[in-house]
């Protein structure tokens, strides 16, 4: 893509209006991870260990990381689906459903409904390249614990789509769903 | 275990809503107004899937309106295949009926001519104005007519270019059954930036392979305006191995830029050099659609700056960009990039029109070419925004000499991919 011509508007610079927006953005993003994770201390001061996360945001060239960190209570182990940022998990199963569905076909499995071990065990074994898909080993390796929990936690949630996930595999998984 | 439904992540972001509102938390003032609107203009990947994401992400908390002229939306992806044999032109065909049952989207089909930044409304073709509170424009590319002589819009009936999806596809089809077996036929490639990179190099390999079956002794022409081009390496191994001694590829610098066209002649004219073929297939140089200069959202390149995290424009404001009209360096323009820009778009407007939770821009792409039948490569990678651009991490391309059954894995994982996409930006 070298002949793309590259960065921003070109003699028309982005306005005071533009660049206050953007910087509130960042600050609505910033404020949006702090109350969440209060809400998910006050939700699990209870637990009795606490664990934790980390969150990077990459944003501009001097790599600010905005970092968070979140209360996860062992919880996980009783009562698997208390772990896990659902909602953050809906979001990033966008990335998911360009390609997976539910009912499924030859070619792509669905993942709707699996265990959300399953979900989180499969997606280590492409990050440690175990399972050899290189485009799920390529959406592992973007992902962090947390987003893997998430996922998992989100695709758990739902009723639908469960199937048996031995029926189809991906490409060049050797059997593997 | 319980159950959490899409519905009821809208409900919790709904109160979230509530909360958030007291707090003063929100980037923008449209609080209080009854529900806020949101245009879409472009029925494609890109605007399809923005639709419809805000409106099922939303519950109905969000007014969306898609513009699009057509009725029925042809897929530039997957018609290579057709063009081969190997899919049904009517499996390339989508509506914006479930979109708008399923969703609550409501679908405009009509033409978007002019867009008011200070009115806050889009002008469409039949006289209507929409109002909006956020503007996503997706309008795809459109061709620079200017660009090599002879060849106007009115010559893409004579030598089509095929790289808008529908009648155009059609086209090409018809011309190349109504070839005699030994002729030739020409392709001429773009300079970059275009419309899915490996396009052009997958329909060679497609119209081969449709040639080896039926009209073997014919020859394929290929015109470059660049001197190399996507996933190289593999078509060049499907080309010596599957369809040897029938493609010839000339690079811009050993004569392939194409500057003019003879329309009567059937000749295509490239560094001073006549060729005349039985069917060309001329593939235009580019830049975004027409609605988006209209628009004021594109710069001196004829694409649309955005910023990368978000693809809201720097030009103007209250308005996203999406797909191939952007440039969205280093993410190539394709129909997954598209959609998965849509998403992030999706997720940024909801986040400003009713509080939802804003999470990191999370961006995508893979593109699965098909070489033969039962033979498809992919590439792909993920992209994070930097001050500039979209740079690539944790990226990947099929090999060389890979094994058959990895390959025809490969093909069946592109078919359940064009499926589940198809389905995600329309259903």
């Amino acid at each position: 893509m070298g002949s793309v011509v590259k960065g921003r508007a070109i003699g028309r610079e982005p306005g005071p209006g533009r660049q206050a927006r953007r910087r509130a953005y960042h600050a609505s993003i910033q404020m949006n991870f702090c109350t969440h994770s209060l809400e998910m201390w006050l939700a699990l001061a209870a637990s009795p260990i606490i664990i934790r996360g980390r969150f990077g945001v990459s944003r501009g060239r001097g790599e600010v990381h905005v970092r968070r960190w979140v209360a996860m209570g062992v919880a996980l182990a009783a009562w698997p689906a208390v772990a896990g940022d659902i909602e953050y998990g809906a979001y990033l199963a966008s990335d998911c459903t360009s390609c997976h569905r539910p009912g499924g076909e030859r070619g792509i499995p669905p993942i709707a409904g699996l265990p959300q071990g399953a979900i989180a065990e499969a997606m280590r074994q492409y990050r440690e390249g175990e399972r050899r898909n290189p485009t799920m080993q390529s959406v592992a390796r973007s992902l962090g614990p947390e987003e893997i929990e998430a996922l998992a936690a989100y695709f758990a949630s739902l009723e639908d789509g469960r199937i048996d996930s031995g029926s189809t595999t991906h490409a060049g998984d050797g059997g593997k769903p | 275990m319980s159950k959490v439904t899409r519905r009821e992540l809208g409900r919790l972001a709904g109160g979230g809503l509530a909360a958030g509102a007291a707090a003063g938390l929100f980037p923008t003032g449209v609080i209080g107004q009854a529900r806020p609107r949101v245009v879409v203009i472009g029925g494609g990947p890109g605007g399809g899937t923005a639709a419809k994401y805000i409106a099922m992400e939303s519950d109905g908390a969000i007014d969306v309106t898609l513009v699009e002229p057509q009725r029925q939306y042809t897929t530039c992806f997957y018609s290579n295949l057709y063009l081969g044999g190997l899919w049904p032109f009517e499996g390339l065909v989508h509506d914006y009926e479930t979109m708008a049952a399923r969703h609550g989207v409501r679908v405009v089909h009509d033409l978007a001519t002019g867009v008011d930044h200070d009115a806050r409304t889009v002008r469409l073709w039949g006289g209507d104005e929409l109002s909006y509170d956020r503007l996503v424009v997706a309008p795809g590319i459109d061709f620079r007519w200017d660009a090599i002589e002879g060849y106007g819009a009115e010559a893409a009936a004579v030598m089509p270019h095929s790289y808008k999806a529908g009648p155009q596809t059609r086209l090409l089809k018809s011309q190349l059954e109504a070839m005699e077996d030994g002729g030739t036929f020409l392709l001429s490639a773009p300079p970059m930036p275009y419309r899915c990179p490996p396009g052009p190099y997958e329909r060679i390999c497609m119209i081969a392979w449709y040639f080896k079956s039926h009209k073997p002794n014919s020859k394929i022409l290929v015109l470059d305006s660049k001197g190399s081009f996507s996933k190289q390496a593999l078509f060049t191994e499907a080309w010596n191995t599957y369809y040897p001694g029938m493609i010839e590829w000339i690079p811009a610098e050993l004569g392939g830029a194409v500057e003019a066209v003879d329309l009567d002649e059937m000749v295509v004219v490239a560094d001073g050099e006549r060729h005349r073929v039985d069917v060309a297939n001329i593939i235009p140089p580019q830049r975004a659609g027409r609605i988006a200069e209209v628009a004021g959202l594109t710069d001196e390149t004829g694409w649309c700056p955005v910023v990368p995290e978000t693809f809201a424009s720097p030009l103007v404001d209250d308005t996203f960009v999406l797909g191939d009209a952007t440039i969205a360096t280093e993410m190539p323009k394709s129909a997954f990039s598209a959609n998965s820009q849509a998403k992030v778009v999706a997720m940024t407007v909801r986040h400003e029109l009713t509080g939802s939770r804003a999470f990191p821009p999370r961006f995508r792409n893979t593109c699965w070419s098909s070489v033969a039948d039962g033979d498809a490569v992919k590439i792909g990678a993920n992209y994070r925004p930097t001050e500039e651009r979209l740079e690539a991490f944790e990226g990947f391309i099929s090999e060389t000499g890979e094994s058959g059954q990895l390959r025809r894995e490969t093909r069946e994982e592109a078919d359940a991919w064009y499926a589940g996409i198809t389905e995600d930006i329309f259903a």
